[in-house]
């Protein structure tokens, strides 16, 4: 069940202004205070049979991104621009095919314009992440000031 | 790669008929974002033509983390790939999977350093392979605009090549 929240309202009308985030059709599940949670169907990702490898974990980075730059953005100071300074994912497994896939990205400590956070995607599946990333995001407060 | 054979190289392939003669992607995700590849002595630069669908802030117009991410790791993965089908050919008596197509490439982890942000401009990457051994990787990935030198991301990725 989606509990709309305040964070649910400003995460949601940042993602929706995205250009890139449409077009991977991103969708918003869930926010709180300091976290996000977004999904994106597998038909984003890739489909003509994966005969390259496994070159649609960029996408999964991308979902991993945003959904990051969204937990910074419904944090307890309400910032109102953020940029990525540095992200390392893992991938950890291939995703099964045909799966929607969850981003969930939570913003676990506040500096004075860093932000940290953590993130893992998954499927359906419980117990097994496609991958966990750490990342490092600055952010703005106040729209006088610009990055 | 020195800066003299680079500029040769952006020169030629600034040119939009020599991308599209040299390579048409054919991944469903890489043509999603526009990426064209130009192989040259070896080693893949990657072009990435800014397209409106592609920004990730609409006040400055600037790319969006996960399109630079993806540009760089497509690079690297064709970079590896082709250097892993070298390494095979070289010493095919030696390995004991000597058919490419029973290999997969494996990437581990990656990680992006975001430098400046990437405005509305064409981009281009480059790798550059550290080391391929017979069981990992390590690659380094530049990504820059208008100016070689002034680079806007940079990643390391680390590969797994796994026998099937």
């Amino acid at each position: 069940m989606k509990v709309l929240t305040n964070q649910f309202n400003i995460a949601q009308t940042f993602l929706q202004a995205l250009p890139f985030s449409s077009l991977l059709k991103m969708k918003m599940e869930e926010a709180g205070e300091g976290f996000t949670v977004i999904s994106m169907p597998y038909q984003s990702m890739v489909s003509d049979g994966n005969k390259d490898g496994k070159i649609y974990s960029s996408a999964i980075s991308s979902l991993i991104d945003t959904c990051g730059g969204l937990s910074v953005l419904v944090h307890k100071l309400l910032p109102v621009d953020t940029a990525t300074l540095d992200l390392r994912v893992d991938y950890l497994r291939t995703a099964f095919p045909g799966k929607t896939v969850f981003a969930r990205a939570e913003c676990y400590y506040v500096a004075d314009s860093v932000a940290f956070v953590k993130a893992t995607a998954t499927d359906n599946c419980l117990t097994a992440p496609i991958a966990s990333a750490v990342g490092t995001f600055a952010f703005v407060t106040k729209k006088s000031v610009s990055i | 790669m020195n800066t003299k054979m680079i500029g040769s190289i952006l020169k030629k392939h600034l040119s939009k008929k020599y991308i599209l003669e040299n390579f048409i992607p054919d991944d469903s995700f890489i043509n999603l974002l526009g990426i064209c590849f130009v192989k040259e002595n070896d080693s893949y630069i990657s072009i990435l033509p800014f397209k409106p669908d592609l920004v990730g802030n609409c006040e400055i117009n600037a790319l969006h983390g996960g399109v630079t991410l993806s540009l760089l790791e497509i690079t690297a993965f064709l970079q590896v790939q082709m250097e892993h089908k070298k390494n095979l050919e070289k010493g095919r008596e030696k390995v004991s999977f000597n058919r490419l197509n029973t290999t997969a490439l494996n990437i581990v982890d990656i990680q992006v350093d975001y430098l400046r942000p990437g405005l509305a401009n064409d981009s281009f990457s480059m790798a550059k392979v550290n080391r391929l051994g017979r069981r990992f990787g390590s690659v380094s990935v530049i990504a820059w605009q208008k100016d070689y030198k002034k680079i806007f991301a940079k990643a390391t990725i680390r590969f797994q090549i796994s026998k099937k």
